[in-house]
This record gives C-alpha cells, structure tokens and sequence, in this order.
C-alpha cells in the first residue's frame, strides 16, 4: 500500500496512506503530476495546521470507502440536494469555531468535496432564524453598513421582514 | 472566538473589512461563503445582508435568489419581490398565508400585474399559490409555466372562472402541463367533477389533493371515465371529506399504480346516508399489490374490512380515527401484521359539560370552513348545534389534517 507524506504549516510530517486521502482532489492531483512514486517524497501543505490535518484525515479514513459523489448539476442545486448528516458525522464535527472554519478551509484547500459540504451545512443550521445581531455576535462581525445603505437594504427587502 | 488570527490562512486577499479583522467567518473565500449562502433562505439571507459590507455584497448574488418563499401578505412587497426576483432562473415560487383562526381566513389578492410577473418564470418548476385570491382572467391554465412539476393551489378563492369557457376552467391543464406530477387543489371550489377529466390526462401526475373539493365525486361518470383511461402514474390521491362515496371509491380503487389512498371523512357536516364506503366497496383494494398507506376514518367501515386490510401486501399504515373496529379485531391483526400501524382515535370521544369559550367556538367553527367558503360565519352559534362529541371529533381531525398538510407541502 503507498503511502505519501504530508508536511502541516507547521512543520509536522504526517504519513498518509494515499487510500485514505484519495478524497481529496489536490493530494490526488500532485500524486498523479508529479508522479510522488517514492514512499520519502513530502507534500507540504502550507495552509493547514496539524491539529486540523489530523481532523481532516479522521474524517477521509471513515469516509475511504464512500461511493464518489456524483458531479454538482447546474439544474440541481444544493438547496434541493441536502441530505441528513449522519450521527458519525455530527459528532465528528462538534467542536469550535474557530477549528471549524479552519477545517473548512483546509477541506477547500485541499478540495474535498463531501468534507466541505458537512462544514457548509453545519455553518448554515448556525446561521438560520438568526437575527442580524445574533449573527455578528456569533461570528465576531463589525458592522460596517453605513445608515443609509442600511436603509436601503431595509427598504429593498421589505418583503421579507417577518410581520 | 476572538480573533486569535489577524493575518495568514486567508485563501482571499481581498477581505481587508470589518469581517476579517474580527471573526474567523471572514477567512473563508468567497467561493465558499456562498456555497453556505445557498443553504440558506430568503428570511436569513435577508439577516445576513444587514450583517456587514462584505456579506451584503455576497447575498447579493442572483443564483442565492432561485426561490420566493412567503412573502408577508401585502400587495405591495409581494409585488416588489416579484419585480425584483423573479427571473427567468426562478424555480420555485411560494406565496401562502397561513389560513389559521387568526386571520379567520384572510387571503391575500394578487393584482394582475403580479399574476403576470410570475407567469414570466419559463423555468418555473414549482409553484405554490395557497389561500390566495386570484383573478381568474389573469390566471388562464394555458398561460402557466409549461415546465412546472407541482403546482399547489390549496385554498384559492378564484374569481370570474365561471365566464370561462363555460366553467370548465381547467380544461386546458393536460395541455400545457405536460411535466406535471404534483397537484394540489384542496379547498378549491373550483374544481368539479368534471375536473377529473384534464386532471386524469395529466401524463405524469403522481400526487394529487383534492381534499375538501365536495363536488369531486359527484358524478359517477367523471370518476368512471377518468380513472379507466387516465391517471397512468397516479401514486397519491387525497379525496379527504369529498363526497367520494362506496361506487366512486371501487372506481378511483382501479388505478393500477395508487400507494397512498386518503378517502376519510373528517368533515361531519358531509356525511351521507346513502353513499357510504362499506366493507363491500373495500374488497376492491384485496391484495393490492402497489398500496402503502390509507386513511378511511370517519367511515363505517367494520372488522372485516380489517381482514381485508390485512390481504394488502405492502400496506405500512392504516389512519382508521373514529372508525368502529373492535378491539379484538385489532389484536388480530396486528398479530398478523406487526409492522403494518393502525392509527386510531376511538369514535366518539365524549366531552361532558366542557364551557365552551365564544374563542373556541369560532375556531373550531373556522377548522369546519377552512376550505372555500369565503369568510367563517362571524357567530359561532352554527356549531353548538352539532353535538359535543362530533365538536372534539372535528377538531382533533382537524388536527391530523394539519399536519398531512404539512407533510404534503414539503
């Protein structure tokens, strides 16, 4: 079984079994381009973290055997296409912010499709029937809207202002 | 989560505001946000535009806006939603007021030049107009979207269709809607017994609601015609408190593909003597190989329709409120059939001397009218002459309606 090894941002070296990481489209992408045959060949990963990367690679090993997903269809958005999160994956994902957008990251970094997806839906069920301010709280926003483009905003939207 | 990050894992040099510098949301490129954004509803898009800069310009993105859910009921803003969103991209519309004991049947007009926007959607696949009043000159079946898959006019108040072509409002339905497979016209006074006709040509119609629609079943003929030749891929009817009695059932039972059959009588104002679904009429579902759900409650059927119930292979539930069965008969068969679920409020609930508040009254006075009629009678003296026991009947049925109507919808 081949095996690559990936070096964190900061500088840990993790070796992967290419099974397992075959998720992700970039790894793949650098194995088949640059033809990382040798077993000492490092990729270095300079925008994810170990911990994340440890995170990541829990997620591709209990995933490995996943059919592939089917390619995103113009004609059918993700809106309609949502399917439930599994009990794994909910625990999997319960952890902090802060851990959670770099997952995110790390998983659109490294273009994994089914992991980006998970982070997306549960960033999503954090923002529904939030208010504007309970929205800027969670995420640490400044509002930076002037009064008037607030305004406009408002007036634009009239319609979907709760009654 | 304060900022713990000012600088570095960015993968969008571009985010030098407010959203970067504070929380760690603001280190997700674009690309990203937006596929979160598209999780999200009208209602909480609309919460993140008046969040800060960045994400107001984000929300800003057309392909967010595919679906116009729930504007509140004033003309003017459903108008505006409307001007300003539906494009030819739209693909679900859904304008509804709740019809609830509140707004004690309110419904919301939609001006012609509203009716016009939204019949502008070619890639309109869904359409949801409920407990709406519509223009039936400004609404012509041949003028709707030719791409819809469902269409769900539960509760609409339609005016002026009787000028058209002689009432027969929907006849050109099968013509245009060629890709329609969910329909649903509960509560519409509009639809007939001859509506059955256009409806039963429908080539891919797999749902259809007519719960409420007390002329459907009126004429034996329509039922007879409609359902010999039409009604090829019918998997879901709902007759709920129709006047589909023991012969229109036996017709409606030929349809080949039918897996979810609603037949109840909630409504007891509806109840006829003669025209009864009976044991008899029930045989005609024996061994079924396609059905999976029933509901026959309110109806008189007895313990042998139980045994016939049980010949049914695939049947998953039985909703059987306020029917008869023994308890004895029961046992049997869920002996035989564990997995098969009969749900059942015993008939008929007893209620003793309960005060009747003049709010109950009206609200259960309302649940009886919630289908066409206009306005519920404002005096709530109509429903005290019905007895105490049909009173609670009624409203807990009503409750059960609810919530399949929720299920329908989603």
């Amino acid at each position: 079984m081949p095996f690559v090894n990936l070096e964190s941002s900061d500088g840990d070296l993790v070796k992967v079994d290419v099974d397992v990481i075959k998720c992700s489209v970039t790894i793949n992408a650098l194995i088949e381009h640059l033809g990382l045959e040798d077993d000492n060949e490092v990729v270095p990963l300079q925008n994810v973290g170990t911990e994340t990367l440890h995170k990541v690679l829990a997620w591709a090993k209990h995933h490995k055997d996943d059919l592939p997903s089917v390619d995103d269809d113009e004609d059918d958005p993700p809106r309609e296409r949502r399917t439930d999160i599994t009990t794994w994956d909910a625990n999997f994902i319960k952890m902090e912010q802060i851990q959670l957008f770099d997952l995110i990251l790390a998983a659109n970094y490294l273009d994994i499709s089914g992991l980006l997806d998970l982070g997306c839906k549960i960033v999503a069920d954090m923002i529904k029937g939030k208010t504007a301010d309970e929205i800027r709280t969670m995420f640490n926003i400044v509002n930076d809207l002037t009064p008037q483009e607030q305004e406009q905003i408002r007036k634009e939207n009239e319609w979907c202002e709760e009654k | 989560m304060e900022g713990k990050r000012t600088t570095g894992g960015a993968a969008d040099p571009t985010f030098t505001n407010s959203l970067s510098a504070g929380g760690d949301f603001g280190h997700l490129s674009d690309e990203v946000i937006l596929m979160i954004l598209n999780l999200l509803s009208p209602k909480d898009l609309y919460n993140l535009m008046k969040t800060c800069v960045r994400l107001n310009n984000l929300c800003q993105e057309p392909k967010l806006w595919t679906s116009i859910e729930d504007p509140p009921d004033k003309r003017e803003s459903i108008h505006f939603a409307l001007n300003h969103l539906m494009t030819s991209k739209t693909k679900k519309v859904k304008l509804s007021v709740g019809c609830s004991p509140i707004n004690r049947g309110y419904r919301t007009s939609l001006s012609p030049s509203s009716l016009k926007l939204l019949l502008q959607g070619d890639h309109l696949s869904e359409l949801h107009l409920v407990n709406q009043r519509l223009d039936a000159d400004h609404f012509r079946m041949h003028d709707l979207p030719p791409n819809l898959r469902v269409l769900n006019m539960s509760g609409c108040v339609l005016s002026n269709y009787e000028t058209q072509d002689h009432g027969l409002y929907l006849k050109d339905l099968s013509l245009r809607l060629k890709e329609l497979e969910d329909l649903n016209l509960s509560y519409c006074s509009f639809a007939m017994a001859h509506s059955l006709m256009p409806i039963s040509k429908l080539p891919k119609l797999k749902k259809l609601y007519l719960r409420g629609c007390r002329d459907v079943g009126e004429c034996l003929a329509y039922v007879a015609l409609s359902t010999r030749y039409g009604f090829t891929q019918l998997k879901v009817l709902d007759v709920t408190d129709t006047r589909v009695g023991s012969i229109e059932f036996s017709s409606f039972a030929i349809i080949k593909t039918l897996e979810e059959f609603y037949f109840g009588q909630y409504d007891q104002f509806l109840d006829h003597p003669i025209n009864h679904i009976t044991d008899l009429c029930i045989t005609r579902i024996r061994n079924s190989p396609t059905i999976r759900i029933l509901d026959a409650s309110g109806s008189r059927l007895t313990d042998r329709s139980l045994e016939i119930f049980e010949s049914i292979p695939n049947l998953e539930r039985v909703e059987a409120h306020f029917t008869s069965f023994s308890k004895n008969a029961l046992e049997t068969f869920h002996r035989n059939r564990p997995k098969c679920r009969i749900h059942m409020v015993e008939n008929p609930v007893q209620v003793s001397h309960v005060l009747i508040r003049p709010q109950q009254l009206n609200t259960t006075c309302f649940n009886r009218h919630h289908g066409p009629s206009e306005s519920p009678s404002p005096s709530g003296s109509v429903i005290t002459i019905d007895t105490r026991a049909n009173l609670n009947a009624s409203s807990s049925g009503n409750n059960y309606n609810n919530t399949d109507n929720n299920n329908h919808n989603v």
